[in-house]
């Protein structure tokens, strides 16, 4: 997964639903490293209602998802197609 | 040249001991029932292995704590490894990263006199622990060794200085499963002990008057209803109903 576009994170899941397999497995790869200038806001909840995996990124496009809906191989592909062409832009503009 | 040496060492040696059966047998005798028993394990996986060594290590720590927090953690770098460790020593608590399939087995067994045995794996195999939906992705338990609310209200405050590296996500307080919210409000309570003499503070107020009163109201109505009923039977007269009086 890139993280290098990431510049806000916000994850809020119910641990005692499925849905937090795939909230908790994001929000792990995320590398230390990368957390320096990177927001990571976990949020628990005691119900179903308001999970969600929500990521800013550095032009401003927020994506947000839905962890009951996909799965993790799912949520990283949406992110990294976003972040990739941010990186095309940086390249051309170099 | 060698051989005949070391033929001559095992000469000297059995003479020194005796034979092995004999030493064998020797040993035994010295050894407890119990301990002998516990040799003789009837394990899923092998007796020294990994597998079976760590579900012992979190089946002791669940009949060991009565209160088990459960976390999420975000790879932990060395340095703030350490620092939380430090940082939980003093309290008197452990913090375990636990490999979840294992964990679980011992949840699910904790009924059983061996977890990791053979027949608690066929007597277990498809049951499912209230606290297993917790148990997936990376997980760790923080295991604090007595009943107090005070050390979980400290202990909470560590994980939440530690900036999302550790989410507590659950607990388990003696046998029941607590959410989040749960725990919010158990770490506000007194400890067992303070609560306990506040009982008995209310019952010794209360002791003179109201609750003696209401303890021997049941009794004394019994009486009265029966000494009501006693005196109907009098004009009677009649030996048969006066035993059933006493």
């Amino acid at each position: 997964m890139i993280t290098k576009y990431f510049t806000n994170i916000n994850v809020a899941f119910n641990p005692f639903s499925p849905a937090a397999r795939v909230a908790r497995i994001f929000i792990n790869n995320i590398p230390p490293k990368s957390r320096m200038g990177l927001k990571v806001k976990t949020t628990v909840l005691s119900s179903e209602i308001g999970q969600e995996i929500s990521v800013t990124f550095k032009d401003g496009h927020v994506i947000k998802i839905d962890p009951k809906a996909s799965d993790i191989d799912n949520v990283m592909s949406k992110l990294d197609r976003h972040s990739r062409s941010l990186k095309i832009k940086e390249d051309i503009e170099r | 040249m060698f051989r005949l040496q070391i033929s001559r060492l095992n000469t000297a040696f059995i003479g020194a001991f005796g034979t092995t059966s004999s030493r064998l047998a020797r040993f035994n005798s010295t050894t407890a029932a119990g301990v002998v028993e516990a040799v003789h394990r009837d394990t899923l996986k092998a007796v020294d292995s990994r597998k079976t060594y760590l579900v012992d290590r979190y089946s002791h720590l669940l009949q060991n704590s009565p209160i088990l927090l459960i976390l999420h953690h975000n790879n932990l770098p060395m340095a703030d490894n350490q620092k939380i460790r430090s940082e939980l020593a003093p309290l008197g608590v452990t913090l375990s990263i636990v490999k979840s399939s294992l964990f679980k087995v011992a949840l699910r067994g904790e009924g059983h006199t061996d977890p990791a045995s053979k027949s608690a794996n066929e007597e277990f195999k498809k049951v499912t622990h209230p606290l297993s939906p917790l148990l997936v992705g990376p997980t760790a338990i923080i295991s604090v060794p007595e009943m107090n609310p005070e050390t979980v209200k400290k202990v909470t405050a560590i994980i939440e200085r530690s900036k999302d590296r550790l989410v507590l996500m659950g607990a388990r307080v003696e046998s029941e499963v607590m959410t989040k919210a749960q725990i919010d409000q158990f770490k506000n309570l007194p400890t067992l002990d303070a609560l306990r003499s506040q009982l008995v503070g209310v019952l010794s107020i209360l002791g003179g008057a109201g609750l003696v009163q209401t303890l021997e109201s049941v009794g004394q109505n019994l009486f009265l209803t029966l000494q009501s009923r006693a005196k109907d039977m009098e004009p009677k007269e009649n030996p048969t109903e006066e035993v059933e009086q006493k």
